[in-house]
Formats: C-alpha cells, sequence, structure tokens
C-alpha cells in the first residue's frame, strides 16, 4: 500500500485504456444503438396505439373489423408523387391537382369502409388515418436507418440518427396526442384562425365559395368584411386561397385589404397564445394556396396583412388549449385596429381565418 | 491512520478500484435508463371542457366536454337565467397529460 502496485493493479489500469484505444468507436456505437432501440421500442408502441385507435373508431362507426384492418393498411401506405420541377412553369396547378387526387381517394377509401359515415365524420376519420400514417412514417424511416446503420456497421450514421432522436421524439408525441382530438372531432391549436373567423362571423349566413370552404358577410364601422374559413365542424382546411382568388372577382377594386389570421410554430421560450403581426399571407401548408392569394393580391395591389397565433407542434395538433382560445377576443381587436388604420368606410376587406376546422362550425 | 497513509491509500490502488466502479455503475445506469426509456409510455387523454353561453344573457356556463359537442353548435341546454337555448362558444383543454416519462 505503500506507493507499490502490483502487476493486477497495472492491468485494471491499462486494460480500459488499451479497451477504448482500440474498441472506443464500437462501444460508443453499442450505447449509441442502445439508446435508439429504447426509443424505437417507444416510437413502436406509440404507432400501435395510433393504428387501434383507428381501427376501434373505424369499428365504432361501422365498419367490419378485418375491412377496416386491411383498409387501413392500405391508407398507411398510401404515397404521393409530387409533379417534376425541372420545368417549374405551372407547376402549382400540378401540385393542386395531385393533392386534390390524393384527398379525394383517402375520404373515398374511408367512406367505402364506412358506407353510412357523413361528410364531417368521414373528414374527421381521414384527420386520424393521416396522424396515424405519420407515426408510422416516423417509425419506419427511423428504423430504417438503424438497421441500415446496424448492418454497415456505420457509427457515423448511428451516431446522427441517436443526435436527432430527441427531436424526433417530441414530433412523435405531438402526433400521439393528436389521435384523441381527431377521434372525437375536438377543435385542434391549428383551428384557431378558422375559431377566430367563426367568432367575427357570429350568426351571419355562410355560402360555400370554394371546395369545403364558407364565406360569410358581416359589417364593421361602415365597412363590408368577407369572412373566409373553412367548413367545418369536420377536419378540413378547405382551400382559402381559391376563396380569396373568387372573391377578389367577384368584387373588383372594392377589397382594399386582406387579413389573414392563422396559428404558427413558436419558438422555445416563447408563450403559448402570443400574438404577432405582420405582412404577407400567413398560411402553412405545401404553398398552392399560399401562391393563390399572392398571387390575387400582388395583381390587385392589395396590402397583404397577418396574424399569428404562437403554439407548438404538439399544441397545434392536439385538443385546443385554453391559452389559445382565451387569445381570441384580442386577436379580434387586432383585426379591428388593422381594419380602421388601413380602410376607409364603404371599402371591403376579407379576413381569411386559417386552419383546420375540426370540431368548428360556421 | 496517518493522513499522509490515508491519501495515498485513495491515491492508490483504492482509488483506481474506485473509478472503475464509478464508470462500471456509469455504464449500467445508462442502460437501464435505455430500457425503462422504451417501456414508459403513458397516454392519458387530456381533459376537454365545452364552454356554453346564453346568446341572450351572454351568461356562461363551463362544463365536462361530451361527444358530439362542436363550437358553433346550439346546444339542447337551456340558460339557467333566462331559459333560452345556449350555445357552444369553446371546447378547451386543461394543462396537458401526455408524458412519455
Amino acid at each position: 500500500m505503500g506507493g507499490e502496485t502490483s502487476i493486477f493493479t497495472m492491468i485494471i489500469l491499462y486494460l480500459p485504456f488499451l479497451f477504448f484505444l482500440f474498441y472506443g468507436q464500437k462501444f460508443q456505437m453499442q450505447m449509441a444503438m442502445f439508446e435508439i432501440r429504447g426509443h424505437l421500442k417507444q416510437l413502436n408502441k406509440m404507432r400501435n396505439f395510433a393504428k387501434n385507435q383507428t381501427l376501434t373508431t373505424l369499428s365504432k362507426a361501422g365498419a367490419k373489423i378485418e375491412d377496416a384492418k386491411k383498409g387501413l393498411e392500405l391508407m398507411l401506405n398510401y404515397f404521393t408523387i409530387l409533379p417534376e420541377s425541372m420545368d417549374p412553369a405551372g407547376i402549382v396547378a400540378k401540385v393542386e391537382h395531385i393533392l386534390d387526387v390524393r384527398d379525394d381517394k383517402l375520404i373515398r377509401e374511408v367512406k367505402t369502409l364506412v358506407p353510412d359515415l357523413s361528410d364531417p365524420d368521414a373528414r374527421n376519420l381521414e384527420n386520424l388515418v393521416e396522424a396515424t400514417a405519420a407515426l408510422e412514417q416516423i417509425y419506419k424511416i427511423l428504423r430504417h436507418f438503424f438497421l441500415l446503420g446496424k448492418k454497415t456497421g456505420n457509427i457515423y450514421l448511428i451516431i446522427q440518427l441517436q443526435m436527432i432522436m430527441s427531436l424526433v421524439m417530441i414530433e412523435a408525441r405531438a402526433y400521439l396526442s393528436a389521435i384523441h382530438a381527431f377521434r372525437n372531432g375536438q377543435p385542434i391549436g391549428d383551428g384557431i384562425g378558422a375559431l377566430v373567423a367563426l367568432t367575427m362571423i357570429g350568426g351571419a349566413e355562410t355560402t360555400e365559395i370554394a371546395k369545403e370552404t364558407a364565406v360569410a358577410e358581416s359589417k364593421f364601422e361602415g365597412r363590408k368584411l368577407l369572412i373566409v374559413k373553412a367548413v367545418g365542424p369536420g377536419g378540413n382546411t378547405g382551400k382559402p386561397g381559391e376563396a380569396v382568388k373568387k372573391l377578389i372577382e367577384k368584387n373588383k377594386k372594392k377589397v382594399k385589404l386582406i387579413v389573414m389570421v392563422d396559428g404558427a410554430l413558436k419558438l422555445e421560450g416563447e408563450d403559448l397564445g402570443d400574438i404577432a403581426e405582420g405582412v404577407g399571407a400567413a398560411i402553412g401548408g405545401i404553398g398552392v394556396e399560399k401562391f393563390k392569394i399572392e398571387e390575387q393580391a400582388s395583381e390587385y395591389q392589395i396590402p397583404l396583412h397577418a396574424i399569428i397565433i404562437k403554439q407548438s407542434l404538439a399544441d397545434a395538433v392536439s385538443l385546443m388549449k385554453k391559452e389559445l382560445y382565451d387569445s381570441v377576443e384580442e386577436v379580434i381587436d387586432r383585426i379591428r385596429r388593422i381594419i380602421r388604420d388601413n380602410t376607409k368606410k364603404r371599402q371591403t376587406v376579407i379576413i381569411a381565418g386559417i386552419g383546420n376546422s375540426i370540431g368548428i362550425a360556421q | 491512520m496517518e493522513p499522509s497513509s490515508f491519501v495515498n491509500q485513495i491515491g492508490g490502488e483504492s482509488f483506481i478500484y474506485v473509478l472503475i466502479l464509478v464508470f462500471v455503475a456509469f455504464i449500467v445506469m445508462n442502460f437501464v435508463d435505455s430500457i425503462r426509456k422504451g417501456r414508459r409510455l403513458r397516454i392519458e387523454p387530456p381533459h376537454a371542457q365545452t364552454e356554453l353561453v346564453c346568446p341572450s344573457c351572454n351568461l356562461k356556463e363551463v362544463r365536462s366536454y361530451r361527444e358530439g359537442d362542436f363550437i358553433g353548435k346550439v346546444s339542447d341546454e337551456n340558460c339557467k337565467s333566462c331559459d333560452h337555448t345556449l350555445s357552444m362558444k369553446g371546447i378547451y383543454a386543461e394543462p396537458k397529460k401526455i408524458s412519455s416519462r
């Protein structure tokens, strides 16, 4: 003990050093793989839960369980091939066409399984299937890279996977929380724009101006308001771009302002339900509707104002939080201020409440 | 025990053994945590509430969400104050309850 080191201690001391010198990377890879396996197990549980919930909902709606299983597998594996963009001229119309076909196909598939389903319920089921498909895709893609890394012994692939895993899990949990809302047809955070529009519509009469998109006419301090929202209470986002285009064409030179209201992803540290104002088309998605609104606004030189209500991805796809609901009145106050500041009496204003109208009628 | 021999002991073989023990414990804890991560997944639906409002006297009423509720629906419940039919003004959740810890 007095300072002399035995040969055994020397071996114990140097063995780890030699081990990490030659096998350090492999050891690190095994540790990373172990962690990824844990996450994959959790993802597998999430997708199975989502599948079971969807199957239960389908069978509760009247589908035979065997048909529901086959139909669900079919829908979960649907893919969409976007148009070729080497010659981008006219690509928006092509993308819109492909997306319309996809949308119709999914709805038809749901209605084939449950023929007596009402349109709103069919829309909600389609949303449920899409959330389940998102979890299925996340699981399959991560499993693919995990198995590929394992098969090729590629530590860099495994480490990259380990690094993004926590972010992917946040997204997966968001889709998981969407399952309950879509299953019950409850309003989600993304529907905040639609809720603002509904509150502004009050009890005014609505008409369908574009596919699954409603418009209502209202008055505010001598101005005519045309309020647009997706038709509810079924889960759909409608075609606000098409609706705005038609309204501008119908009310040529009278429309002096467009105000768009939508939910937007918040940065970490920002509060849920924070409101921000800006300019431009506040609308997500692949870009078709955004393109149409921007095109019309620039052609007729109509100022385009936007109000966003901040929320995380999980808040956007799960049952609407109280904080978001409470922001509605302030958003309406801000819209009114924008209208007062930018228009005169007898002018027309288009207000587009963007978002999924699940659980929100008109 | 003299202080010098104690330091010697800590700085000598025992220190190496303690270091190895800590290292092994760290690895085991990491593995156990990974296993538990895979097993723990609590899925609880959030508690939904429906806010009803009387269009006549503006009385607000909040109750638990019922299947078939949607915002804008005219409810079959009547206002406790003026007996007018209530409409559903909002459906929302209290703090989230989905966790995977």
